[in-house]
């Protein structure tokens, strides 16, 4: 696994917070990845008006994939996502991947559940769900309607939820669990919505796969800050089903930022 | 079942594969599931008294299959939060401290601050690849002299291992000038300073430009500078034991290692993306043992020394 030079091509799905871009890279990505892995994607070279000190990899989901193309949606949340979003088509970068453990396609009825940037690789995850003929329910939510990434592009029906009212249901993604009853709940967004959805998932009897995010330096299972509880958070996972969170000390307490220093989640 | 137990600067380890610094130890979560994967001692990433971020990615490239370049920047929360967070007493398995600063004043600071911790024995990094302006790393692990009075600074404190780096005219005379300054063992080799250019981008592929190379294409350097160490101690009258590091991913490499001369080994980048591979390293070390007929380590160790020019 090494960086490798990728061209980017095009950029669609305009939202005022981030946008996707489609990426070329030199060599690989004939193969299909799974929904719900990722790549450590790096800015080689700072794009006009930004300084050396965005040049920097960081990990993100693939949104979408064809054959030597994948998809990447970016919010902007730091100087580095800030300045993947300022790239313009002909710029290069470089991935490393496609990195992790993804999505099982086991469901035969799934529920999806994404909030904010948890939303790109459901799509994907959608999609394929689509092609193998199963249709998904998801459930998007954001703060406000603008944060809600690819809500036209799912296939399958589509229910909204925003903290803000903006559009669909004003509340929490989470408020629209009850009374369902899929064989598999789906699940990547904010770790407190995660943990909403596994308690919902237990209660119920129903299995969940949750795509985690965990400060990653290497994404490649060398360094072992990505940790939660005894896992590695991008080798097995990002996608832990609710069997490997059940019972973890960590799930929803606790994070590390850059260096492994500890950060509690705020409850 | 061939006897793997092992004692090292008075600590009694099941077996002689260690893990070693900066892979897959960066939280007491990840360091729990390698001493369970059989580990005979766990030693810790690089710890410094401030945390240090680490460098800007990417960090880590596959150069040629299994061998690496890396440039993490030695990320770690610091000595404080380290204190925190492992426990350096208690467990199966002992937890060997690394630390990393730049002064000696820095070394002894960490050092009693391990020890305060219950620590019996820490390893010291002389010999980061790819330090930063005021990053001493690689220029400690150069000059004997530097070297003695760091190993002295922490050893005032505890038994400590000095880890040192291939890229050097002699590592024989630093290994000696070690053990002159008081080190319990010393641990070869660090990772090779390195670089790597991406053709398409015109730049180094890592973040930081250099790294550090590890894995497979390491052995070969580790075996000659741990057999050099091995035997300049020997000549010089010390008795101190020397832990082999560098590209193992069997247990016939770590035979290499011992049969070289060393007292132990460590394990880092083969255990990338297979955390569990470092027990069957231990286990294969065992059959190869049994098949030599082995009872002990002691039985073959430096086997190898008597067919050097
Ligand atoms: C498996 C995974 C998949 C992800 N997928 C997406 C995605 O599809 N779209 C998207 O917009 N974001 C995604 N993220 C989050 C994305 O990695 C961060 O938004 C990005 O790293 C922010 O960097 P920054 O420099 O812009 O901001 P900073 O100001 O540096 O950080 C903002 C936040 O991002 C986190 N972060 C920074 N660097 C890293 C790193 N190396 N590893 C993990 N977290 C980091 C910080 O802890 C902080 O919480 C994903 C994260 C993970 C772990
Ligand atoms: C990702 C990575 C991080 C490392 N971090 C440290 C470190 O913090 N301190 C240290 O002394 N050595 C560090 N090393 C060096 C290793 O401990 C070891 O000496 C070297 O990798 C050679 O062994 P190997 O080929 O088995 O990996 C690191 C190596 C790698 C690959
Ligand atoms: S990010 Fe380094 S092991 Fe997961």
């Amino acid at each position: 696994m090494r960086p490798v030079a990728a061209k980017l091509t095009e950029i669609d799905n305009r939202t005022s917070v981030g946008h996707s871009l489609w990426l070329t890279p030199c060599s690989g990505w004939e193969e299909q990845p799974e929904p719900g892995q990722f790549v450590m994607v790096a800015l080689p070279h700072p794009p006009a008006g930004f300084g050396r000190e965005v040049c920097d990899a960081v990990p993100m989901s693939v949104a979408g994939w064809e054959p030597g193309r994948l998809r990447l949606t970016i919010k902007d949340l730091g100087p580095t996502s800030a300045a993947l979003l300022a790239c313009r088509p002909g710029d290069m970068l470089a991935v490393t991947g496609p990195l992790g453990h993804g999505f099982s396609l086991d469901a035969r009825q799934p529920l999806l559940m994404g909030g904010g940037v948890g939303a790109p690789p459901l799509l994907f995850l959608a999609q394929q769900l689509a092609a193998s003929g199963i249709d998904p329910v998801t459930l998007l939510g954001g703060t406000t309607v603008d944060e809600i990434f690819h809500r036209e592009e799912f296939p399958g029906i589509v229910e909204i939820a925003t903290d803000d009212g903006s559009a669909g249901h004003h509340g929490f993604v989470t408020e629209l669990l009850d009374g369902r009853s899929p064989d598999l709940l789906y699940s990547c967004g904010p770790e407190p919505m995660l943990v909403k959805g596994l308690e919902w998932a237990l209660a119920n009897g129903i299995r969940a796969e949750l795509c985690l995010e965990r400060y990653m330096p290497c994404g490649v299972g060398l360094c072992g800050v990505c940790t939660i509880d005894r896992q590695l958070v991008c080798q097995d996972g990002p996608v832990l089903g609710s069997e490997q969170l059940e019972h973890s000390a960590e799930f929803g307490k606790v994070v590390r930022e850059a260096g492994g220093v500890v950060r509690h989640a705020p409850a | 079942m061939a006897d793997m137990r092992v004692e090292l600067a008075g600590l009694k380890l099941a077996n002689p594969v260690l893990l070693a610094s900066g892979i897959l130890d960066s939280t007491p979560g990840i360091l729990a599931r390698m001493a369970d994967s059989g580990a005979g001692a766990l030693v810790t990433k690089s710890i410094s008294l401030e945390p240090r971020p680490g460098y800007a990615g990417p960090t880590v490239a596959e150069v040629a299959p299994g061998t690496w370049l890396n440039a993490m920047g030695l990320p770690n929360p610091g000595l404080a939060e380290f204190l925190d967070e492992f426990d350096l007493q208690g467990g199966l398995v002992p937890v060997i401290p690394n630390l990393v600063a730049d002064t000696p004043e820095d070394f002894g600071k960490l050092a009693a601050g391990v020890a305060g911790a219950g620590a019996k024995l820490a390893e010291i990094n002389l010999s980061c690849p790819h330090p930063r302006a005021g990053w001493s790393g690689l220029l400690t692990a150069q000059d004997p002299a530097a070297a003695a009075t760091a190993t002295a600074a922490a050893a005032a404190h505890l038994p400590v291992i000095a880890k040192l780096s291939p890229d050097v005219a002699d590592i024989g005379a630093i290994a000696v000038a070690c053990a002159e300054a008081g080190a319990a063992a010393v641990s070869a080799i660090n990772t090779m300073p390195a670089l790597d250019i991406d053709t398409e981008l015109e730049r180094p592929v890592l973040g930081n430009a250099f790294g550090g190379l590890s894995g497979p294409a390491l052995l070969p350097i580790g075996l000659r500078c741990v057999l050099k160490a091995v035997r300049a101690l020997r000549d010089a009258g010390h008795a101190m034991p020397v832990i082999g590091i560098g590209g193992i991913s069997s247990g016939d490499d770590a035979a290499k290692y011992i049969l070289c001369g060393a007292q132990a080994v460590q394990v880092g980048t083969s255990l990338g993306g297979n955390p569990e591979r470092l027990g069957e390293i231990a286990a294969e070390l065992g059959g190869w043992m049994e098949r030599k007929g082995y009872a002990t380590l002691d039985a073959f160790r430096g086997n190898a020394l008597e067919w050097l020019p």
